[in-house]
């Protein structure tokens, strides 16, 4: 086969030259052995007819010239043998295979000596994460879960696991043609998909819904005017009224700002009728709603039928309430709550949820929030609707100063009580509007090969897009770092495919189960997507460089650059000085007792005078214990002319013209407790004058005092001097 | 007063309601009046004794100021901090009440010695690399008998009586490190270990109730620095937010858009490190707290799968893989390393921490405001952080050190 024959083809017309010149970029036969280019020349000539593959490089490639296709796909039979080439010896040739094989009995046979079976068991059960090799279950389980390693070193094991599961995709890659670096497209930001309108979305009507029983049906997809029809079908149609404060969403809904909607009292008496009527009323019901509380603050009226059916917010709980005959309900049933929902399981969120409520006379009320029941029970069963109204008015949302706030997507009523089945299948069938996009990517994919995605409007700010899956025949391509642009731009939040790099390895491939987020702008939108790499064409985002971080201290508050001693500073501080332990079981206690009131930090800024209180009491603790232990005070202060402690204060402090013995208590105080010769510390005739002058007052007041009054007044003395700045600031 | 028996002091009574108003005045007179007279030129017994003061929150004595005063001169300052930080009160009062806060919610400073602490506590004593904090199979306990109670995986009893006995965490011989793996009781392997992340109390203040995203929370906190607010992001990918976060709080997702996503899409990769984790409380009202941490390799907790229909197209946690998404946008500045940037569990995510820029600077500035007792305001006081954290990676992420070479700095004469 020639480059002639090939561009010869019957079909060369449909991709011209331009195409055929980006095409000569594919392979390369340095890269790619001989064998190989044929094979991949062959079969892109049958799947899309087009010309020469085997042309030179082709220094300024135009990926946007129109038409062409990546490579061959890879068939299973050579995804086989890649598998057998790589990760299937290591499993196959350890103790993977003395459980995980046919003989060895256990699920997953992903190392069985077949390797046909070992490879479909691996794929078909998501043990491998073509995307992300280091998610891949296989490997997962003996990195980080340690599970059955067949060394002593799990992390060498499962490093080799990972590292043939690379090989195998390079292999895979190779393959398909998109080989690792692949080729950049050009210009960037240029490796695109078609754009596509929301208008050419193929509707999705969702999963199938549970409606046996259901007398009334509101979709609220009217988007504009006050009226929301009952589709239901079951006549007469309870159609509803909006309100003041209450507006149609985009995305199907009413939005109620404290407003409410309702019908009208005759369509109204459908649901008696249906439900209550003593003679054909089943006497069983379900209200089903999507709903959107706005805020978890609110208690308020979400669904009322006049008296006889309401459901409420009341923060984070449901309120449901139903008349009934059950002897003990609530008066009236307008007033008390009936079934409340646990309020330690926050049921009701402010976020959208599906709640249905159903009744019936054997279980009373049941609650079930998204699909689940809440598991909460009615006390009140066994009742009749008999003493229902016949002239109640169904209401949706409360007005006024208790309004409610939040949105109401989806309402259906039912005649019957829904089972747990029945609810969870309505759940799954979802709410609002969902269209499929399908957006071509065969210029850079191959022919017909196309990304589908689910749109969703989630709410009047913002779509989902969901579940991308990608069709293509091109086996083996990698998908990279897909970003969705809407009207052309591409906002830089959210983006949660723009992670996304796997290798597509089967021709219909959910390539994310995620959806993604993207802003809901005004008018008409188009969406499309951009690709970090796709097949072999390469657009890498480039990342931002970020500044480092600048420290500007222009207008610093300048702060103190001493501090107060904390809690525990000041405890040890008055042991170490005063030399009584800390352990000793009054200052211990005190402490203990203090110790929150002391400074918990050391900015002085803080510093409160009922700290110093505190400070000041355990100071009263330390000096007492010193000066009551003779041999600790002796140490003390006794080291010069020795203080007549039992001598009543007037002898014991004399002061005359031949000597001070008060001194002989404030000198060591000062000395020990604030340091000798330190200029940062106060001038120390200063606070020995100020120590003298406490003294001398208290001798002063003292009169006729014995020993006793002498000792605490040095007791007064020390606290002074330790609870005081110079001893408690540092 | 002759006849009255001795009257007691204690309790800060002391008679005569003259006395006591004397005595108040007197001390705050000496507070507010000469509480400190700075000497700008001071020499260095007074930079000694400010070191002292600083480091190890008591005065030195005559006898040590004048020995740490003959270090700073034939040594230096930092041979003489260093000299200072060997006083049992260093660890027993400064580190301790360093390090309580961040091993609780309330971040309190008044809360007991626990494992958490202590492990902090000696491995700055024994000069453990700081950047295995959070990844080294290390805890540290008394020795056997030292306190009547041992390590206990159900209370914190043990610590409690190390604190109460006043046991010297100084002591090489009292106070010891122990492989977390090998404590009894232990439900974590060597290779889970991962410093004092997987300690109890770490697991009583973020792993109880919630979905263990606290653990990444306060790990940001207290190691980066940086709270949430800080680290907001909102340019990163979504994909690995989990599916119980609401993607229209209100039924307004630009909320979500414009707040919740900024943390989210950072958080939730990164805790997915203790998806096997989960505290386990005891008995309401136990004075004992005999809840305990567990960890169940294989079995993601469930309270990462917790209210999974908030959003269903959300991500689902699997296995305890995490992966750091700050290495890209405005958090990568905070120099990542290299490696790891994902990985299994709390111990390589730990990894991944303290080997970043951020995690040393965060030491030094904590040490700074510590030391220094205010936070950097001066482009000097920055050099000096810079310096400081070069030096604290070049001398084997040396804690220690740090609070020295603080010290140093914080006293100099020219840096009040």
């Amino acid at each position: 086969m020639t480059n002639q024959k090939i561009g010869s083809t019957p079909l060369e017309g449909t991709c011209g030259d331009l195409t055929m010149a980006r095409k000569r970029n594919r392979f390369r036969p340095g890269v790619l052995g001989t064998s190989r280019i044929l094979f991949a020349a062959i079969s892109l000539a049958l799947l899309t007819a087009c010309g020469d593959f085997t042309g030179g490089d082709d220094p300024n490639p135009d990926p946007l010239a129109g038409g062409g296709s990546a490579p061959s796909g890879v068939s299973e039979a050579e995804q086989i043998q890649f598998f057998s080439q790589t990760l299937w010896p290591v499993l196959n040739g350890n103790t993977c295979g003395s459980c995980h094989s046919v003989a060895g009995g256990r699920p997953f046979a992903l190392a069985d000596p077949d390797a046909a079976l070992a490879y479909r068991t691996l794929v078909n059960n998501s043990k491998i994460n073509f995307g992300s090799p280091s998610a891949s279950r296989v490997y997962v389980q003996v990195a980080s879960n340690s599970h059955n390693c067949w060394t002593n070193d799990c992390q060498a094991d499962a490093a080799m696991i990972l590292q043939q599961i690379n090989a195998w995709i390079a292999l895979i890659e190779t393959a398909g043609g998109s080989s690792t670096g692949g080729q950049a497209v050009g210009q960037q930001g240029t490796l695109l998909s078609d754009q596509v309108a929301a208008t050419n979305g193929v509707e999705d009507v969702g999963g199938e819904r549970f409606d046996t029983n259901r007398i009334a049906f509101w979709r609220f997809d009217e988007k504009t005017g006050t009226v929301a029809r009952d589709t239901s079908g079951v006549a007469p149609a309870m159609d509803i009224t909006l309100g003041m404060d209450t507006v149609f969403m985009d995305s199907y809904g009413v939005d109620f700002s404290a407003g409410t909607a309702s019908a009208s009292t005759a369509a109204s008496r459908k649901l008696y009728d249906h439900i209550a009527d003593p003679t054909f009323g089943t006497a069983q019901y379900s209200i089903e709603m999507w709903v959107v509380p706005a805020n978890t603050n609110q208690m308020a009226d979400m669904f009322r039928y006049s008296n006889d059916i309401r459901v409420r917010q009341r923060l984070y709980q449901y309120d449901l309430r139903n008349r009934s005959t059950a002897p003990g309900i609530p008066a009236g049933n307008g007033g008390s709550a009936q079934l409340l929902t646990y309020d330690q399981d926050r049921d009701l969120q402010a976020g959208m949820q599906h709640m249905v409520m159903t009744y019936d006379r054997f279980n009373g009320m049941r609650i079930y929030v998204n699909g689940v029941s809440t598991g909460d029970v009615d006390a009140f069963t066994g009742g009749q609707l008999w003493n229902w109204a016949t002239n109640s008015r169904l209401t949706l949302g409360n007005g006024g100063d208790t309004g409610w706030f939040g949105q109401i997507r989806m309402l259906a009523i039912y005649k019957a009580a829904l089972k747990q089945e029945e609810v969870l299948q309505n759940f799954r069938a979802g709410v609002g509007l969902r269209l499929t996009l399908s957006f071509d990517v065969s210029q850079f994919a191959g022919t017909g090969s196309r990304i589908e995605m689910s749109l969703s409007q989630l709410d009047d700010q913002s779509y989902l897009l969901c579940q991308p899956t990608i069709i293509t025949s091109n086996v083996g391509i990698r998908v990279r770092g897909v970003r969705v642009r809407v009207n052309g731009t591409e906002s830089p939040v959210g983006q949660a495919f723009s992670r996304l790099n796997t290798v597509v390895t089967s021709p219909r491939q959910q390539i994310s189960s995620q959806c993604t987020m993207v802003e809901n702008l005004p008018g008409p939108e188009t969406f499309q997507l951009a690709f970090e790499g796709l097949g072999q064409w390469l657009d890498p985002v480039t990342p931002t460089s970020w500044p480092p971080i600048v420290y500007d201290y222009t207008g610093a508050e300048v702060l103190p650059t001493n501090g107060i001693r904390d809690f525990a500073r000041v405890n040890e501080t008055m042991s170490v000085v005063t030399n009584v332990p800390t352990d000793v079981a009054t200052v211990e206690a005190t402490f203990t007792n203090v110790m929150q009131q002391l400074p918990g930090a050391a900015d002085l800024r803080t510093f409160v005078s009922s700290q110093q209180v505190g400070i000041a009491k355990l100071a009263l603790d330390y000096c007492s214990e010193l000066v009551d232990d003779a041999v600790e005070r002796d140490l003390f202060f006794d080291q010069g002319p020795v203080f007549e402690w039992n001598a009543a204060p007037a002898a014991a402090f004399l002061n005359n013209v031949t000597e001070d013995k008060r001194l002989r208590i404030t000198g060591p105080l000062v000395d020990k407790m604030m340091g000798v010769g330190l200029a940062v510390q106060p001038d120390p005739n200063v606070v020995e004058a100020r120590l003298l002058g406490l003294v001398d007052g208290l001798v002063a007041d003292c009169g006729s005092c014995d020993g006793l009054a002498t000792r605490n007044i040095v007791k007064g003395t020390c606290a002074a001097m330790l609870a005081s700045g110079t001893v408690q600031m540092h | 007063m002759t006849n009255k028996p001795e009257q007691s002091v204690r309790g800060g009574r002391i008679s005569g309601r003259g006395r006591i108003g004397r005595i108040a005045t007197l001390v705050l007179g000496l507070v507010l009046t000469t509480g400190w007279v700075h000497d700008a030129f001071a020499g260095d017994d007074e930079r000694v004794k400010r070191m002292h003061d600083r480091l190890v929150g008591v005065p030195p004595d005559a006898a040590r100021l004048a020995a740490l005063t003959d270090i700073l001169n034939n040594q230096g300052p930092v041979e003489a901090a260093l000299a200072a930080l060997e006083h049992p009160v260093f660890y027993s009062s400064t580190l301790k009440n360093f390090v309580t806060p961040w091993t609780n919610v309330d971040q309190t400073v008044y809360a007991p010695l626990n494992d958490y602490t202590a492990t902090v506590i000696g491995m700055v004593r024994d000069d453990v690399p700081f950047n295995t904090v959070l990844s080294a199979d290390l805890v540290y306990r008394g020795r056997n008998g030292i306190v009547p109670v041992g390590y206990s995986q159900t209370n914190n009893i043990h610590y409690e009586q190390l604190e109460s006995n006043y046991v010297d965490l100084s002591n090489t011989t009292d106070f010891i490190g122990v492989p977390q793996s090998s404590l009894p009781g232990s439900q974590i392997s060597s290779g889970d270990a991962a410093g004092v992340l997987t300690t109890r109390a770490a697991g009583q203040a973020y792993f109880v109730a919630g979905t263990n995203r606290r653990m990444l929370r306060f790990t940001a906190m207290n190691f980066l620095c940086r709270d949430m607010e800080d680290l907001l992001d909102t340019s990163l990918p979504a994909d690995w937010i989990r599916q119980d976060v609401t993607r229209s709080p209100g039924g307004d997702s630009s909320i979500f858009m414009t707040s919740c996503i900024g943390c989210h899409n950072g958080m939730d990769p990164m805790a997915g490190a203790f998806a096997y984790f989960e505290w386990v409380p005891g008995p309401a009202n136990d004075p004992n707290n005999t809840g305990r941490v567990i960890h169940t390799p294989g079995q993601v907790q469930p309270k990462h799968l917790i209210n999974a229909s908030a959003f269903p197209a959300g991500y689902r946690t699997t296995d305890n893989r995490w992966e750091n998404r700050w290495v890209a946008g405005q958090n990568s500045v905070l120099g990542w390393p290299a490696a790891p940037r994902e990985g299994f569990g709390p111990k390589t995510f730990g990894q991944a921490i303290t080997n970043s820029d951020a995690f040393a600077t965060c030491q030094v500035e904590k040490v700074f405001e510590q030391v220094c007792f205010r936070p950097d305001g001066s482009n000097a006081d920055r050099a000096a952080i810079t310096q400081i954290t070069e030096s604290f990676i070049d001398n084997g992420y040396s804690l220690k050190r740090v609070f020295a070479e603080v010290a140093e700095y914080c006293t100099r004469p020219d840096a009040q």
